[in-house]
């Protein structure tokens, strides 16, 4: 995926990081893989760009005890490290603030993909997806008071609610998709007192991920088998003369705040159809 | 002009309706332009192609996903493979899909399906 150049409609996303609206699937995909793009060369951008920033601050460093022996050249080239230090630094918090969330391309986007295969063409999709990261400050829910816990005298957990990804879409077996992903994160900020009396700060994240799907089936099509969830999923039904809805949520933690595997996406989805077969009616 | 013989959908396969413009040539199913692997120069199905693709020890396993038609089909090919039973609410079943168990045909009346093939899979998927 080379990153291209993003048009005016894809940057105003990025800008106001939310893509919401109805879109054709093939016009859904093709913003969602120049944002997805735009952010792998982001993120790989600031790596570089961060990389080279503290190498600079190290060669300041060492310039100031070369001074000693070597004088003014050795402060010069100091003073050039410390420069670039400082517009390395700057460029790196210009990409960070045009950060988007992983989840886009590395679960939305494959989810979509797979999703736009169920649908007849020119099918339209309806879709709300928060680009924004999980620990942006807008999905701050609470900040606990300090405690200690262990060696660590001070303790501030963080939450966030991130619901971040939801949409439908008809598809062209006549079913109705429904689809909503919420991140529940906390941060752990813990902190003590070092041998050298120096504070010392360790971050923590917990990942709560709830998937809720629902597909709801025409009964002319498909018989539908109540049977039992798996483990990891809770399952309820609904039926009226026209449709049999298969309601499915599954919770997942996780110790880092890397994107879900799409698969769980994919396969909450299946679970509904694996319950399903043609309706009698249905076969020709 | 004979229908597409490729199969469309993820959860559910169904059948393409299209025109078929040429013959796919791994499996020899006729094949519409959408279900042609532009990368095979239209010689090869969607499916065949993914087929081939997964089998490519060469493929750079770290190179970036455009997440197109041509990767859905592959990872489709993979979900299947994997265990996914895919239903079928089609009317014309073609014994490409037998690997994949798929579900429809295990329990509709044989006799109510035009499958066009003697090998549609009812005893044995």
């Amino acid at each position: 995926m080379q990153g291209p150049a993003l048009a005016p409609a894809q940057r105003a996303v990025v800008a106001r990081r939310r893509l919401a609206g109805e879109f054709t699937a093939e016009a859904l995909l093709e913003q969602l893989r120049a944002i997805a793009g735009f952010d792998a060369d982001n993120d790989a951008r600031r790596q570089r760009y961060g990389g080279f920033a503290i190498a600079a601050f190290v060669a300041v460093v060492i310039c100031l005890f070369l001074a000693i022996p070597f004088g003014r050249a050795a402060l010069v080239v100091a003073l050039a490290a410390f420069v670039a230090a400082i517009v390395l630094g700057v460029l790196w918090k210009r990409l960070a603030a045009a950060d988007i969330s992983d989840n886009v391309r590395d679960v939305a986007l494959p989810f979509l993909a797979i999703v736009k295969q169920d649908l007849a063409p020119g099918a339209m999709v309806s879709v709300d997806l928060d680009l924004a990261p999980a620990t942006d400050a807008a999905k701050r829910t609470g900040v606990s008071p300090p405690y200690a816990r262990g060696s660590y005298t001070k303790v501030v957990d963080t939450s966030y609610r991130d619901a971040w990804f939801s949409g439908s879409a008809r598809l062209a077996d006549a079913s109705v998709l429904r689809w909503h992903v919420v991140d529940e994160v906390i941060e752990s900020k813990r902190s003590k007192r070092s041998r050298s009396n120096k504070w010392k700060t360790k971050t923590h994240e917990v990942k709560r991920s709830a998937i809720a799907v629902s597909v709801a089936l025409p009964t002319k099509t498909y018989a539908v088998a109540a049977g039992a969830a798996k483990p990891n999923l809770k399952l309820a039904l609904a039926a009226d003369d026209k449709r049999t809805t298969v309601k499915l949520v599954r919770k997942i933690k996780a110790k880092d705040l890397d994107p879900i595997d799409p698969r769980a996406l994919i396969d909450t989805v299946a679970e509904a159809y694996r319950r399903v077969t043609p309706a009698r009616s249905a076969t020709p | 002009m004979m229908p597409c013989e490729c199969k469309s959908g993820f959860f559910a396969l169904r059948d393409c309706g299209e025109p078929a413009l040429g013959q796919c040539s791994v499996c020899s199913r006729t094949m519409c332009r959408e279900h042609a692997a532009i990368e095979s120069q239209l010689s090869q199905c969607r499916d065949c192609w993914a087929r081939q693709a997964q089998a490519d020890t060469t493929r750079d396993p770290n190179r970036r996903e455009v997440y197109d038609d041509d990767w859905a089909y592959s990872y489709r090919h993979r979900y299947y493979a994997a265990g996914y039973a895919p239903v079928y609410t089609g009317h014309h079943y073609h014994h490409y899909y037998d690997d994949y168990d798929t579900r429809s045909f295990a329990q509709a009346d044989a006799s109510e399906i035009d499958d066009g093939d003697i090998r549609a899979g009812f005893g044995d998927s």
